[in-house]
């Protein structure tokens, strides 16, 4: 178990590194971590003071770096690697993506968080649509159901509810404008500095609204969020667990009492989405609590 | 003035220190980098890793992971062949060299 003042600490010379270059960064941090680690509060305390001022540290990193340790990665890589992305999967279908995300992970351009949401997002747009239409279709078997009261007329479509053909087409459509974005996304955020890991409510927070948003893509993309983040591994497992567990006690609860479809979605999204904010507000107070006790 | 003169000399340095640390044992980021704060080699761990980085861009020193007894996994540092060489290369040189600077700079002595 990390003690409390080691998670504080981490975080601090997290963001007091921000701008030093990515690996000499994440290498600073591993060397602390591993020292820190196992340690009871005094004599992580202890050494905490010996290690000194995270401002401190970053500044002699800074001031050592001037000779790269790597060499720089040339500039069309990443270009070649976006465009791919982007619409690799329009030319040669599939494979052309797949070759895209490949050079992506290959390349320093981009940060594992945002090598991981590239990857995943348009698996999620997919899967996003394929939900969707899914739902709609409970509309729909409820219309039919209306419908047996008429004899002679047996099937009833809806032409506003998506049916099955639609989901066919709506899936890899929105794969592929899934993709699209992100490409264009990887462009515009090639080779620039990350500085979003540092803060726990970046961890924290797009989980809860990644699932009022857009769920559960919205959640599968706020968890990625939260687990490439720095926070302690107790609130990830919290924020993981909360919102499946409120969705489905939400829904069964519901069930009790109604079997209208609406009320059904309706609690499917507002209970999960209310749970994690909760748990987020709560998890965010409580480090911050204990650093001033 | 002092201050800069003493960075100044460190730079040049510090690098063959650590090679000389690790060439008695391997060693962990934090014992190399308690080592030397505390004989004012260098300001703080910040200034520890990009140097092992360069070193280890340079061939000169390797890593390898072991378990420590309390639990976490440790990265440790030893030198390489071509470490051990440079070292010995800088061992020759040093000592003919700070003989000739106390030659040439003198002392104070009034």
């Amino acid at each position: 178990m990390t003690e409390p003042i080691v998670t504080d600490y981490l975080l601090e010379l997290s963001d007091a590194l921000a701008d030093v270059p990515r690996s000499t960064r994440v290498e600073i941090l591993a060397g602390v971590r591993e020292e820190l680690e196992g340690l009871g509060q005094d004599e992580a305390a202890e050494r905490i003071r010996s290690l000194g001022d995270p401002q401190f540290i970053a500044a002699s990193a800074r001031e050592d770096v001037a000779v790269p340790s790597e060499a720089p990665e040339p500039q069309w890589r990443s270009t070649v690697a976006a465009l791919l992305v982007m619409i690799g999967g329009v030319v040669v279908p599939f494979i052309g993506w797949i070759a895209g995300i490949a050079l992506m992970w290959t390349s320093r351009a981009w940060s594992t968080r945002a090598k991981v949401l590239a990857t995943v997002l348009p698996a999620l747009g997919g899967l996003q649509a394929l939900i969707v239409t899914t739902i709609a279709s409970l509309f729909e078997t409820q219309s039919v159901d209306d419908t047996f009261r008429y004899p002679g007329i047996s099937e009833f479509e809806n032409p506003l509810v998506p049916g099955f053909h639609d989901v066919i087409f709506s899936v890899p459509l929105f794969g592929l404008s899934t993709a699209l974005v992100v490409g264009i996304w990887l462009l515009a955020t090639a080779n620039k500095p990350q500085r979003v890991t540092g803060s726990p409510a970046w961890g924290v927070i797009p989980v809860a609204v990644g699932s009022l948003v857009l769920p559960p893509a919205g959640w599968i993309v706020g968890l990625i969020f939260l687990w490439t983040s720095t926070v302690p591994a107790r609130t990830k497992a919290v924020m993981t667990t909360v919102g499946p567990v409120a969705l489905i006690l939400g829904v069964a609860l519901t069930r009790v009492f109604t079997e209208e479809p609406v009320v059904l979605v309706a609690t499917a999204i507002a209970v999960p989405f209310l749970t994690s904010l909760v748990a987020a507000i709560l998890l965010l107070r409580t480090p911050t609590a204990q650093a001033r006790s | 003035m002092t201050a800069d003169v003493g960075t100044q000399l460190r730079k040049g340095v510090v690098e063959s220190c650590v090679l000389g640390l690790l060439a008695t044992e391997p060693m962990y980021g934090w014992q190399l980098s308690e080592t030397l704060v505390r004989h004012g080699m260098i300001a703080s761990i910040g200034t520890l890793y990009p140097m092992l980085s360069r070193l280890r861009a340079q061939g000169l020193v390797s890593t390898y992971d072991e378990r420590s007894e309390t639990g976490p996994v440790r990265k440790y540092y030893e030198l390489t062949a071509s470490g051990r060489q440079q070292l010995s290369d800088f061992r020759q040189q040093w000592a003919s060299f700070s003989v000739a600077v106390d030659d040439l700079v003198g002392k104070d002595d009034q």
